[in-house]
C-alpha cells in the first residue's frame, strides 16, 4: 500500500474523482471522493503518512466534495460534502475544501460512534498511558495536543476521546490536528519541522491550519491506550506552571457535559465516564509556556503507578 | 410513619470518588452529583424502604452535620433527593 | 391482463440485500463486506439500522457479522434504546398532564408500538411522540401541554402555523426544555383536506385501553394507518420502513388473531382507505413475502380498478424503495419520486391549495438559501 505523500498529484487526483481514497484513521475508515481538484495536494500533506487501502471493502463514513455553482471563478465556486445523500453544511467557498472534510467527518462520526463513548477532547499517549484533555474553552487543548505530539507523544485524536465500554481504554482516530489563528504561529515557532497544511483564512472559525500526523502515530493507530491522566489546562499568557488535583466528582461532571454522546448512552455513558477516571489521575494544569507544560505533564505521567 | 424508597425498579448506579459521589437515575436517566451521606442514605433505601427518623445517623458523616439538628438535615437531605427524581415517598397504605 | 406486482428483484442491489436481511438474518452471514456496506448504509438513511440489529441479535447472529458491521449495529442498538427509554418518559409526562383534565388520548405509530411492548419495536429508531387526540379538544390539549411546560419552536412563522392548524391533521410539534423527542398532536390521521377520511372517531373509539392513562390503536386500525401513511406522506425516507412496520404487524397480528384479515378489510373499507392498505400490502407481500389471508385477497380485487392500480404499482415501486447511494442519482427514481410526491400533496389537499403551498415553498426555500451562513446544518 502506498504512503499518500508517495502518489503523484495526479494519481491521487484521479482517486479522488474515482472510486474514492480509502483512510483508516483507527478506530473508524472512511472513503473520500472529491470532485474539487485543489483538495488533492491539501489532502496529501495533511494525510501524507496514511496509505490508500484500495482493498478496503466496508467503510464507516463515506463522503464526497462536490462543486456547486458550476465552474470555479474567482471568488463565486463553492463546495459541498454530501454524504449518503445528507448535506450537513451549507456551501463553502471552494478554497476552504479541507477544513470543510475535516470538519465535515467530524460531524458524522460523532454521531455514528455510539458503540464508543465520545468525549470532545484531544487524547495523547505517552510512556503507555493516555492523557485525556477535555476542551473547554480557553484549555489551548489543540495547541497542548500538537505540542506533545511534536515532542514524541504518540496522536490519538485531537478531537475525540474515544472511550472503550468494556474496559475505559482510549481508541484513537489519528487524524490532522487542527489549530486556529494565533496558536498556527505559536505551534509554528514550536515545531519548526513539522508538516503544516497551508493555512485557510476565512473560514467561519477563523484562519485554519493542519498538523500532519506522524508515521509512527498513524502506524499505531490500531493500539488503543490504557487510561492515564484526565487534564483540565489552561492556557494563561506568562503564566507560571501552576498543576493542582480535581476531585473527581468534578471531573466526572465536565467530562459528561464534555461529550457527543454521554446522554444516548445511558447507563453505559455513565460506567465509561466512571472507570475512565477511576483508572486516571485528575489534574488541573495553569500554563503559560508550552515548554512548561509539556515538562509538567512528563513529570505527571512518570508518576503514575507503573501498570502491569 | 412515612416511609421513603427509590423510585423506578431500574439499579440506582453510583461511582463514589472520596467524599463525592455521581448517581445515575435509572429512571430519568439524568446524572447527579451528590456529597457521601447522600449516597449512603441512597445505598440504604436500595435495600429497604426507610422513615427519616432510620436514615438520621447516616447523616453524622457529612460535615454539614457538626452540631446541626439530625432530623432537620435528614429532611432537607429527603427533600433534596426527591426533588431530584430519586427517591420518592411511599403511598400511604390504605388498610393499615 | 395480469397485474405485475411488487417484487423485491427490480429493488436496486443493497436495497434488496437490505429487505433480504431483514426477512431472514440468517442470511447475513453470506455477505461479504461490499454489500454490508451497502446494506448499513441503506439501513442507517432509512431509519432501519436499528431494526436490523434487533433482528440480528434476536436471530442469534450479531457474534458472526463483521466486526466493523458489529460496531454500527451496536451503535444503533444504544440510540434505538436512548429513544426508546425517552419515549416511554415523555408519555408517562403527557398522561400525568392530561390526567387530570380527562383527555383521552391513543399513542401513534411508533409511540403506540414501543408502549404496547410490541416485538417489532426493538431498534426503532422513534424521533417523536404522536398522539391522538379528540378534535373538539384540540385547543384544551394544546394549553393543558403548554402550562405543563411544552412548547411549539418559536421559529415557526405564521404561515407554518396556519398550515399545521388549518390545513394539516395536527397541532405544530410541541416540546419540553432540553427533551429529546417532540410530541405531535393530532386530531386526525390524514389532513382534512385531503380526499381519504379515515373516520377519526371510529379510531379513538375502537383503541385499546392500557390501563396505563393510554390507549393504543386498534391491531387493525394500526396497520391501516401505517399504509396511509406509506402513500399519503411526503417523506420519501420513510417508505421502505412503513413497509417493513406493516409486514411485521400483520405477520404479528394473524399469528395472534384468527380473523385479524376479515378485520383488516371491515376497518379498512370502514375508514374509505382499501386502495392504500391493498397497496401497502402488494408491496410487504412483493418484497417480505407476508402470508396475506384469501379474505384480503379477495376483498382486494374487488376493490382495485385494474389499469389504474399497474400504473400506481409500477410508480410505486420506483419511487418508493430509497437509493441505494452507489447509483448515483437515478433518474427515473428521482422522476418518479417527484410524482408520488405531487400526488401525496394532490391527495392532501385541494389542487388551488396545492398551486398555493407549492408556491410558498419555492419562495422561502430562495430566501433561506441566500440567508444561510456557510456552516449552518440545513436540517
Amino acid at each position: 500500500m502506498t504512503r499518500l505523500a508517495d502518489l503523484s498529484i495526479d494519481a491521487l487526483t484521479a482517486l479522488l474523482a474515482g472510486r474514492g481514497l480509502s483512510l483508516d484513521f483507527g478506530d473508524a475508515r472512511a472513503r473520500i471522493r472529491s470532485e474539487v481538484a485543489a483538495l488533492a495536494p491539501a489532502i496529501q500533506r495533511a494525510y501524507g503518512e496514511f496509505a490508500h487501502d484500495a482493498d478496503a471493502a466496508f467503510h464507516d463514513v463515506a463522503v464526497r466534495l462536490r462543486r456547486r455553482g458550476g465552474a470555479e471563478r474567482l471568488g463565486g465556486a463553492r463546495v459541498e460534502l454530501e454524504s449518503d445523500a445528507d448535506i450537513p453544511f451549507a456551501p463553502f467557498p471552494a478554497g476552504i475544501h479541507l477544513p470543510l472534510l475535516e470538519w465535515g467527518l467530524n460531524y458524522l462520526l460523532a454521531q455514528r460512534l455510539n458503540h464508543r463513548l465520545l468525549v470532545h477532547a484531544g487524547v495523547v499517549e505517552l510512556d503507555g498511558r493516555a492523557i485525556v484533555m477535555p476542551a473547554l474553552p480557553g484549555t489551548g487543548k489543540s495547541t497542548l495536543t500538537a505540542a506533545l505530539v511534536t515532542r514524541g507523544a504518540r496522536l490519538l485524536s485531537d478531537e475525540f476521546g474515544i472511550v472503550d465500554l468494556e474496559d475505559a481504554r482510549l481508541h484513537p482516530l489519528v487524524r490532522p490536528v487542527s489549530l486556529k489563528n494565533a496558536s498556527i504561529d505559536v505551534m509554528s515557532a514550536f515545531a519548526s519541522d513539522a508538516t503544516f497544511v497551508p493555512r485557510f483564512p476565512g473560514t467561519r472559525k477563523g484562519t485554519v491550519a493542519y498538523l500532519a500526523p506522524d508515521a509512527r502515530s498513524y502506524r499505531e493507530r490500531r493500539v488503543p491506550a490504557v487510561p492515564g491522566l484526565v487534564l483540565f489546562p489552561r492556557y494563561e499568557p506568562g503564566a507560571q506552571i501552576r498543576v493542582e488535583t480535581l476531585s473527581k466528582a468534578r471531573a466526572f461532571a465536565k467530562l459528561a457535559v464534555n461529550s457527543f454522546n454521554y446522554e444516548i448512552l445511558g447507563p453505559d455513558g455513565f460506567d465509561a465516564v466512571g472507570r475512565l477516571l477511576q483508572a486516571s489521575e485528575v489534574y488541573r494544569l495553569s500554563y503559560g509556556s508550552l515548554a512548561d507544560a509539556i515538562d509538567a505533564i512528563g513529570e505527571l505521567v512518570s508518576r503514575l503507578e507503573r501498570h502491569a | 410513619m412515612q416511609r421513603f424508597r427509590l423510585r423506578g425498579s431500574g439499579a440506582l448506579k453510583l461511582f463514589t470518588f472520596d467524599d463525592e459521589v455521581a448517581a445515575f437515575n435509572p429512571v430519568t436517566w439524568e446524572t447527579h452529583l451528590l456529597d457521601a451521606s447522600a449516597a449512603d442514605v441512597l445505598e440504604a433505601l436500595a435495600r429497604a424502604p426507610a422513615t427519616p427518623e432510620s436514615l438520621a445517623p447516616l447523616l453524622s458523616r457529612s460535615r454539614a452535620a457538626e452540631g446541626a439538628d439530625a432530623a432537620q438535615l435528614t429532611r432537607a437531605l429527603l427533600d433534596q433527593l426527591e426533588a431530584a427524581g430519586l427517591i420518592e415517598a411511599e403511598p400511604v397504605d390504605a388498610t393499615r | 391482463m395480469t397485474l405485475r406486482m411488487p417484487s423485491k428483484e427490480a429493488l436496486p442491489p443493497y436495497v434488496r440485500g437490505l429487505v433480504e436481511v431483514l426477512a431472514d438474518p440468517g442470511r447475513s452471514v453470506d455477505l461479504d463486506l461490499a454489500t454490508w456496506d451497502g446494506v448499513v448504509r441503506v439501513a442507517r438513511s432509512s431509519q432501519l439500522l436499528g431494526t436490523l440489529a434487533a433482528r440480528m441479535d434476536a436471530a442469534g447472529l450479531m457474534a458472526r457479522c463483521p466486526a466493523p458491521v458489529r460496531n454500527h449495529l451496536r451503535a444503533a442498538t444504544m440510540e434505538a434504546r436512548f429513544l426508546r427509554h425517552m419515549a416511554l418518559l415523555e408519555i408517562e409526562l403527557v398522561a400525568r398532564a392530561l390526567a387530570p383534565r380527562g383527555v383521552p388520548f391513543v399513542l401513534l405509530k411508533g409511540a403506540g408500538y414501543v408502549a404496547a411492548d410490541l416485538p417489532m419495536a426493538a431498534g426503532r429508531m422513534l424521533r417523536d411522540v404522536d398522539l391522538l387526540v379528540p378534535r373538539h379538544r384540540l385547543a384544551e390539549v394544546e394549553s393543558t401541554l403548554f402550562d405543563a411546560g411544552w412548547r411549539t419552536d418559536e421559529r415557526l412563522d405564521a404561515y407554518d402555523q396556519r398550515y399545521y392548524r388549518a390545513w394539516s391533521h395536527q397541532l405544530p410539534p410541541m416540546r419540553r426544555a432540553d427533551a429529546p423527542l417532540e410530541v405531535d398532536v393530532h386530531h386526525a390521521i390524514l389532513p382534512v383536506t385531503g380526499r381519504i377520511r379515515p373516520d377519526s372517531e371510529a379510531l379513538m373509539r375502537d383503541a385499546i385501553p392500557t390501563g396505563r392513562g393510554w390507549k393504543v390503536l386498534d391491531p387493525a386500525d394500526r396497520v391501516v394507518h401505517a399504509a396511509v401513511h406509506l402513500f399519503q406522506d411526503s417523506n420519501c425516507t420513510d417508505r421502505l420502513r412503513d413497509v417493513v412496520d406493516i409486514d411485521a404487524l400483520c405477520r404479528d397480528l394473524a399469528a395472534r388473531e384468527a380473523g385479524f384479515w376479515a378485520r383488516l378489510v371491515q376497518r379498512a373499507e370502514l375508514h374509505g382507505a382499501m386502495r392504500p392498505v391493498g397497496y401497502a400490502i402488494e408491496f410487504a407481500r412483493g418484497w417480505f413475502g407476508t402470508p396475506v389471508g384469501d379474505e384480503f385477497d379477495a376483498a382486494w380485487r374487488r376493490a382495485r380498478g385494474r389499469w389504474a392500480s399497474g400504473w400506481v404499482i409500477r410508480r410505486a415501486q420506483r419511487s418508493l424503495p430509497p437509493t441505494d447511494f452507489e447509483q448515483g442519482r437515478d433518474r427515473d427514481q428521482l422522476r418518479a419520486a417527484r410524482w408520488m410526491f405531487l400526488r401525496s400533496m394532490w391527495l392532501r389537499m385541494p389542487p388551488w391549495l396545492l398551486a398555493y403551498h407549492a408556491a410558498m415553498k419555492v419562495w422561502r426555500g430562495t430566501i433561506a438559501r441566500s440567508q444561510r451562513p456557510p456552516g449552518a446544518g440545513n436540517r
